[in-house]
């Protein structure tokens, strides 16, 4: 096991990206109780004028956009869908990934090189057009993304890890466990997977930042759920209303929000990587 | 023939095999995947409410649609160990003749993008892994960090606002400038309007791919830092530069595997720049391909991106081999 | 069909991941509880009605504005979007419907003539698969009407006709219709003069391209440069494209007639025609065309292509099977065309979308270049006749015209590039920055007012034909019940939608399928449903539906 503690970050930069991380799950948690307005609730100013595309500033605090609709509502409550489909994305990810790599990397000979083809052929579809070609077969909603981003990206987390697994499966600790006994199963998950636990939360960091980035480019090409507002969904609202280079309340929140919240991870992915790789800190 | 070489040609022969063996899965996949796809060729023409019904009939019969799946299937085979790739159903033409303008665009777009960030990641990243705790490796670090964290489409709308909308400097989005006549001696350039144009999307894809290869050179320079023969090379006298330049070396191997990857996400990623960009590659072409069932069309891009990241994962693998002796392809 | 079962387990067996392999499961299970229910009269409260549009995004603002007022009568409603492909396959492929389906349709020409929307989307005939008649309308009464002004050869006769099916349709609400949203494109008025605003196809479209035929060139930029969405897929005017790329190929091949900016009739490529009966027309060519390859445009030519229609029935050229029996030559310029049967529409919609293929290439297509339809034949070099030459096609990059000045309406431009700039975005930077001369597609009203600001820009906003509607399947409860349909109509705003939606850029549909714009067929007298949620519980009411205690809408009791 490791010596340091996961959860003790030794770098200014990782707390910093941990306080970032915590906050965005704090208030997608509490969205639903912090919104001003209802975020599909289109919004009119006096008599019967609609509040389009009004820039920050009294009633709006971060403006409204093309609708008339409320873009801090709509920042808050996506938060929400790109966190969510984030987080269970990466674990989703990591869960197969880890499986796939720990399996090929111990019991190697057939059932490696069946894994690894079937890793092979998950590197070789390209992600976008492999994603549209899903969303069409499934529908646009959001489980479907999240089962689009699901199926392809564990690609890396398998090969890596069955990289480790096959370094790990020579040591001596390992070759003590199967002298004694021990069944192939627990030597896989009792043994073997403590070892390559933090590069597996490093690569859930990693899978976190990538599956944001992933629904937003979806839903930026059009390919999000419509009933659903995401960070992405957003950027995609003003993309196709033309109001991307004009509108910079609408457009710079949630292209923040998605650099910020990567950005965290990221920081927090970095942490982790000193600890699963103790050599990076000389 | 030597046992070593006996060895190697077989285990080279067992990598085809292998990649071949993927390639047609890959095929079979996507195949299975667009017949299973609701909508078909014709029904992009339904709504028109031009065709009468019958005509859809017909159209279906034509192309073959109504046949087994089996049977479609088998004919889909046959036609590609032959190299017939069909014929498109939306332009009515080989499917060469739409994919390869489409190719050669993406190429032309994609191929000094991943060399340009390559080689800059591999530079960045070795400084940035080489001198600790100065200001230039936490400012080189947040660069990186932020880029990370940019999505491609982001990078290619900010490009193209500051370059493009704002200042001006380069076109709007295009590979080209239709009816270009050059008026100044550096348009007579060949390749001058294209290039104005290529411009601003490799940027955007170079600041969109470099993050990666330069992390993991930083990553794989810290650890050299660490190795026996830089501890050797600096006692030998060797100045700084010089001893940086030989980890460099050393470090770059996993750089190399990832460049494997890299094509693979290279080739994904790149539908992102090119809508921003207008730019006619292949990533329009498969999703608008996907969008109007056009099969053939969609299924030979879906093999050849297949085919090209297969055949660069697998020279990867064999130069990975020859590189580093110490591992072996078993 | 319930739809709120069927998503229902549609969504179950996606979030459990069996999406793929469950579908036919699905399908026999939800086919085996339609039938057990379907037997029975609705009693009960009325379940969530499902109102489906593909996820274009007028659409899904559209739908949530329904659902908020729509709900006020008491039910749910739940909107769902597909993909364009899945709702045209679904809907109008297997005439697979929810209890509402809102779709819109552009402005094309022939859909002017009052007989495509009336026919096409209502008559029983269209009531069956690949049909538009997807919400299964069947009244044999305005099937009577509709045929009749399909024969009928005398305007106002007809016109009286058109007028009884519109108050028919507007009696029976087989559908809603929103709005008839502009056309609104922009062009810059520092370098082009001379548009001419077009029904339907507002300044900049390819449809009824009257502006390109008249701009001016105000500097030395002689060459306008147009942005548009689609590209096109083939040169070829045998084959079957959309309505843009079929349109951009009559800029070569011109039309023996076409609408002026108003929609009227009026002779292009040929001079003039007379129909003698119901059944024949006699056309007059119009003297001195010539295709682009020197030669004559002839009767011949004119005989042959006709023939070669009939002969080879393209998809896309359809109509001409349906209503052609035989073309005739009278005369060095006069042909006679024999019809099966009356066709009041013949003119306008088979003669305003035919053209002349030159006989000389075409008689040699297929010939030996291998393809199985002459519609298959690539055509590379298209040798037409009209006021716009090909010049280059780079496919997904632009389409290069050069223009005819020997054209009886010779453009004054020296050429067009249609330019494919698949965003918006860039579409409005182009025109800012001067890349783009003219926008060939509609735009709404806030893009409109930004290039607006722009000193040399200006945004014309153009009435159209085109819809916005919503269709009610007429088999399904309870939008079934022509109760519940007018409270329906009584509970949409669609002033509402106008300027949510369209920023105010589209005309207050009567209640009909016919435009006010199209001033001769539009029925004026056509009831208007108002928007009042206080009527339409009342017209609810008086149908016997009650509200239960939680403000849920009940059916009648029986």
């Amino acid at each position: 096991m490791t010596e340091r503690g996961l959860l003790r970050f030794g770098t200014p930069s990782g707390r910093i990206g941990l306080a970032m991380f915590a906050a965005f799950c704090l208030v997608a948690l509490a969205a639903p109780w912090l919104l001003p307005y209802d975020p599909l609730a289109i919004n009119y100013v006096g008599e019967r004028q609609l509040a389009r595309l009004r820039p920050p500033g009294g009633a709006f605090l971060l403006g409204t956009n093309y609708y008339g609709r409320d873009i801090l509502s709509q920042i808050l409550i996506g938060s929400r869908v790109s966190i969510g489909v984030g987080l269970l994305s990466a674990l989703i990810i990591v869960f197969i990934g880890t499986n796939v790599g720990l399996v090929a990397g111990y019991y190697r000979g057939r059932i490696d090189a069946l894994l690894m083809r079937l890793t092979d052929i998950a590197f070789g579809i390209p992600f976008f057009p492999f994603a549209v070609l899903l969303v069409a077969l499934l529908k646009p909603s959001i489980w479907n993304i999240i089962i689009t981003i699901s199926c392809l990206l564990w690609r890396s987390v398998a090969r890596v890890t069955r990289a480790q697994v096959l370094s790990l499966r020579e040591r001596a600790f390992v070759r003590a466990a199967r002298v004694a006994g021990a069944s192939d199963l627990r030597i896989m998950y009792v043994h073997i997977f403590p070892n390559i636990l933090p590069m597996v939360l490093l690569y859930v960091a990693i899978g976190i930042a990538y599956a944001v980035l992933s629904e937003a480019s979806l839903s930026f090409l059009g390919f999000g759920d419509p009933q659903v507002v995401s960070w992405g969904s957003m950027l995609y609202d003003a993309y196709t209303t033309g109001s991307i280079s004009r509108a910079w309340w609408w457009t710079l929140p949630p292209g923040l929000c998605i650099t910020l919240f990567v950005i965290s991870v990221f920081l927090i992915a970095r942490d982790w990587e000193l600890i699963a790789n103790p050599r990076l800190a000389t | 023939m030597s046992a070593e070489a006996g060895r190697g040609a077989h285990r080279l022969a067992a990598r085809l095999a292998q990649s071949l063996l993927t390639i047609w899965v890959l095929v079979t996949l996507i195949w299975l995947m667009f017949r299973l796809l609701p909508g078909d060729p014709t029904t992009a023409l339904l709504g028109t409410g031009q065709l009468p019904p019958d005509a859809i009939q017909r159209l279906r019969k034509a192309w073959a649609l109504d046949d087994p799946w089996l049977v479609q299937y088998l004919r889909y085979l046959a036609n590609l160990v032959v190299g017939d790739l069909g014929l498109s159903f939306v332009f009515r033409e080989p499917v060469m003749k739409i994919i390869a303008p489409a190719l050669v665009n993406t190429l032309l777009l994609m191929v000094p993008a991943v060399t340009i960030s390559v080689m800059l990641g591999v530079v960045l990243g070795a400084r940035l892994g080489w001198r600790r705790g100065a200001l230039s490796e936490v400012a080189g670090n947040i660069i990186v960090l932020v880029l990370r964290s940019l999505p491609a489409f982001w990078i290619g709308i900010i490009v193209l606002v500051i370059f493009s909308y704002t200042l001006g400097w380069f076109p709007i989005g295009g590979i080209r400038t239709p009816a270009f006549f050059p008026e100044t001696w550096i348009e007579e350039i060949p390749g001058y309007d294209v290039a104005r144009h290529l411009v601003l999307p490799v940027l955007a894809a170079v600041l969109y791919f470099v993050a990666d290869p330069l992390m993991i050179m930083r990553t794989a320079m810290l650890e050299a830092r660490t190795e026996d023969f830089v501890a050797y090379a600096q006692a030998r006298g060797l100045s700084d530069g010089d001893v940086m330049r030989i980890a460099r070396a050393n470090a770059m191997l996993p750089v190399v595997t990832y460049v494997g990857i890299m094509v693979s996400f290279a080739f994904g990623g790149q539908v992102l720049l090119e809508v921003v960009f207008s730019w006619p590659g292949m990533g329009r072409l498969m999703v608008n391909s996907v969008l109007q069932r056009d099969y053939p069309v969609a299924q030979a891009a879906f093999l050849l991106m297949a085919v090209l990241v297969v055949g660069v994962n697998l020279a990867v693998d064999l130069a990975y081999a020859r590189l580093d002796p110490r591992i072996r392809d078993d | 069909m319930s739809y709120s079962r069927r998503s229902f387990l549609d969504a179950f067996a996606a979030a459990s991941g069996t999406a793929v392999a469950v579908p036919g499961a699905v399908a026999l299970f939800d086919a085996a509880m339609s039938r057990a229910i379907a037997q029975q009269a609705p009693t009960g409260p009325v379940p969530p009605l499902q109102f489906l549009s593909p996820n274009w995004p007028d659409y899904v603002e559209i739908s949530r504005l329904l659902v908020a007022s729509w709900s006020k009568l008491g039910i749910t409603v739940e909107a769902r979007q597909g993909t364009t492909q899945s709702v045209l396959g679904e809907v109008i492929g297997e005439h697979k419907m929810p209890h509402v389906v809102g779709v819109s349709w552009g402005g094309a020409p022939d859909r002017i003539d009052p007989d495509y929307f009336l026919t096409e989307f209502f008559h029983t005939r269209r009531a069956t698969k690949g049909g538009l008649n997807y919400g299964h309308y069947r009244n044999a009464a305005f099937d009577e009407i509709a045929d009749a002004q399909r024969r009928e050869m005398d305007p106002e006769k007809r016109r009286a006709l058109v007028w009884k099916a519109q108050e028919m349709l507007a009696t029976d609400n087989p559908i809603i219709v929103f709005t008839y949203r502009n056309s609104t494109q922009a062009y810059n008025k520092a370098r082009f003069a001379g548009v001419v605003p077009t029904l339907g196809s507002g300044i900049g479209m390819s449809y009824i391209p009257w502006t390109y035929y008249k701009m001016r060139p105000l500097t030395s930029r002689r060459i306008v440069r147009i942005a548009n969405f689609t590209e096109i897929v083939t040169l070829n005017p045998f084959a079957t494209p959309e309505i843009f790329n079929a349109t951009l190929l009559r800029w070569m091949y011109p039309t023996f007639v076409t609408r002026g900016p108003n929609g009227e009739i009026e002779p292009w490529a040929a001079e003039k025609w007379n129909a003698l009966d119901g059944q024949t027309v006699d056309m007059t060519l119009r003297a001195g065309m010539v295709f682009d390859d020197g030669r004559p445009v002839t009767v011949e030519d004119v005989k042959f292509t006709f023939d070669y229609m009939l002969q080879w029935k393209f998809p896309a050229l359809a109509r001409v099977n349906d209503v052609l029996d035989s073309v005739e030559i009278l005369s060095p310029r006069e042909v006679r065309f024999r019809l099966k049967q009356p066709s009041a529409s013949f003119v306008p919609n088979v003669l305003g979308f035919c053209f002349v293929a030159p006989r000389h290439i075409w008689q040699n297509v297929p010939g030996s270049s291998g393809v199985a339809s002459p519609a298959d034949w690539p055509n590379e070099n298209p040798v037409g006749y009209g006021g716009f030459r090909f010049r280059e096609w780079r496919k997904g990059e632009f389409v290069r015209l050069e223009t005819n000045k020997n054209f009886f309406l010779a453009p004054q431009i020296d050429g067009a590039i249609w330019l494919v700039v698949p965003n918006i975005e860039n579409q409005l930077a182009m025109m800012e920055s001067g890349a783009a001369d003219i926008l060939g597609w509609t735009i709404d009203g806030e893009q409109a007012k930004r290039l607006n600001r722009h000193p040399e820009l200006e945004a014309v906003s153009v009435p159209s034909h085109g819809m916005h509607e919503a269709r009610f399947n007429m088999e399904l409860a309870p939008v079934s019940d022509p109760a519940f349909r007018l409270a329906i109509q009584h509970a949409t705003d669609r002033k509402e939608i106008i300027d949510v939606v369209f920023s105010g850029l589209g005309i207050d549909a009567l209640n009909s399928v016919i435009t006010p714009a199209n001033k001769f067929w539009a029925n004026p007298n056509v009831p208007n449903v108002e928007f009042s949620i206080d009527k339409a519980r009342k017209v609810l009411a008086d149908a016997g539906y009650t509200w239960d205690g939680g403000g849920r809408l009940q059916y009648p009791r029986r």
